[in-house]
């Protein structure tokens, strides 16, 4: 099989950019931020950053280059080929994942087609309108499909003609619309209220223990750490090629980025709304976590001068961030698929029918695809963990020296190692006690139950149970030359 | 805007904004000396 490369570190960056900007961080991070008194969660937002997201891309970065191999080949080589299943219990979380994140695409290429006709902002009730749309069944099946097609029409052409030629134009096409949109929304009469809002520091609020977990919550999800989708694009870096450097720049990328879209979100809101409307309304996750972004933000549009050609922008850059973090998933299953011995076609041929189909339940379905949201949201935990865990198998001091260190523009000190040992583990450990903690209820063992601990168990215990059974095929079948 | 508000975006600003440039400065400085000694 020919290795293609990105043609250079630029190519690289702006694609692993392009992961780690998605939907979370125009959609979630404004809401959790209000959520949790704006100012105060900034704090541990910035220094999980420093704890979770940075290291684990690093990680990735090492492990991808090293290894050449998808998730499952990476863990099989590196770590041993009994450690296969881990390695493909991170790629099942990431292609769960995927298969209800074309049906978020989907919605996002609805709202930017309904903006782009001027219908969106003509709706006077947009809760019934977003209720309808998601109730038709043939609406969100329909925009499922049409953005599934478009994202492997993508990855069929390949690595360079395909993935990082659409990130070269997706990429920065989405932050100037970003930057433009934060341009306006900071210029509207009374947006100052929205950024003291959002800056204003309440330090009380930080012996909060929710408010750290939210906020290293909010690192594990939209920065793409530990998901295995950055390993899956580092097998394409060329050899000469820096880590520590890089992962730096995605990370501080990723989150200026979630700073560009609240800053918007905040000072539209309370530009145009009363303060305590403006901070209820950030708030309210609404249906399926979508108040504020498919209920609320129309609405404000409507009432603004030049609110047609902002909402197009909105949905336009929420599209392109959903499709660039999407075909980084159809490339992680492709990949995997391919170490399998299936040529690039035959991978991408049965990733789009798994998706079409898989995604079918989620398009028709707001319970089950908050059911797979919250089960596979969870799971990332362990995927971060199983990353961590590879690392210090392989000797995290010799991890770091020989696939970090080894081209580095800086070179990564011994913090390094015990971020990975024990600061990485500890986070997994608290955060997935915290958040079975929120849901435990009378029938938490029911498998049967929308966001519990029962379905949790049950889903990754069968997916797990699977994957040990064919552990020895998947590791003989991808390490066979 | 208020003085705490305005010290919190100043230094949020400067290390998650600040951080990026930084980094974005440091590859570019190192991606044109690599071109020059033609690695």
């Amino acid at each position: 099989m020919k290795q293609e490369h990105f043609t250079s570190r630029w190519g690289l960056i702006i694609s692993v950019v392009g992961i780690a900007v998605g939907t979370g961080n125009i959609w979630r991070f404004p809401r959790i931020a209000a959520a949790n008194g704006g100012g105060a969660f900034l704090i541990p937002w910035v220094i999980f950053l420093f704890v979770w997201s940075i290291p684990l891309i690093m990680a990735e970065f090492a492990i991808g280059k090293k290894a050449r191999y998808g998730v499952v080949g990476a863990f099989a080589s590196l770590m041993g080929p009994r450690f296969a299943w881990m390695g493909a219990f991170v790629g099942l979380v990431a292609v769960a994942i995927m298969f209800y994140y074309s049906v978020v695409a989907g919605w996002c290429l609805r709202y930017f087609s309904s903006a782009a006709t001027g219908q969106l902002l003509g709706i006077e009730d947009h809760e019934a309108f977003w209720e309808t749309f998601i109730g038709s069944g043939w609406q969100p099946v329909l925009f499922h499909f049409l953005a599934t097609t478009a994202g492997i029409l993508i990855v069929q052409r390949g690595v360079v003609k395909g993935i990082e030629k659409a990130n070269r134009i997706l990429v920065p096409t989405l932050l100037v619309l970003i930057i433009v949109s934060a341009i306006r929304a900071i210029s509207l009469p009374g947006a100052i209220n929205g950024l003291n809002f959002l800056f204003t520091p309440d330090f009380g609020a930080l012996t909060d223990v929710s408010l750290w977990l939210q906020a290293l919550t909010q690192n594990a999800w939209d920065t793409g750490a530990g998901w295995g989708l950055i390993l899956t694009y580092a097998i394409y870096m060329r050899k000469q090629e820096d880590v520590p450097l890089n992962a730096a720049m995605i990370g501080f990328g990723n989150n200026s980025v979630s700073l560009l879209a609240a800053i918007t979100v905040f000072c539209t809101v309370f530009a145009l709304l009363p303060a305590g409307e403006a901070i209820q309304i950030i708030q309210t996750p609404g249906p399926a976590n979508t108040g504020l972004t498919f209920i609320w933000i129309p609405q404000l549009f409507a009432q603004m001068p030049g609110g047609y050609l902002f909402a197009g922008f909105f949905f336009l850059a929420l599209t392109f961030a959903a499709l660039s973090s999407l075909i980084s998933m159809f490339e992680l299953a492709t990949r995997i698929l391919m170490d399998l011995k299936l040529t690039r076609t035959q991978a991408i041929r049965l990733v789009y029918l798994a998706t079409l189909l898989f995604g079918l339940p989620s398009a028709l379905s707001v319970d089950f695809f908050l059911n797979q949201d919250w089960t596979w949201g969870v799971a990332l935990m362990l995927s971060g963990l199983f990353v961590a865990l590879l690392a210090i198998r392989f000797g995290v001091t010799r991890f770091r020296q020989d696939l970090i260190n080894d081209t580095g523009d800086i070179q990564v000190g011994r913090w390094y190692d015990l971020l990975i040992k024990y600061a990485i583990p500890v986070q997994v450990v608290v955060l997935v006690s915290w958040w079975f903690s929120q849901v435990a209820g009378a029938d938490w063992w029911n498998p049967f139950r929308q966001a519990n601990i029962g379905t949790c168990l049950f889903q990754w215990g069968l997916a797990i149970a699977v994957l040990l059974v064919f552990n020895r095929f998947l590791s003989e079948r991808t390490l066979r030359s | 805007m208020s003085g705490s508000a305005l010290l919190m975006m100043i230094v949020i600003l400067s290390v998650v904004w600040g951080g990026f440039f930084l980094t974005l400065a440091t590859a570019l400085r190192r991606e044109k000396k690599r071109q020059q000694s033609g690695d």
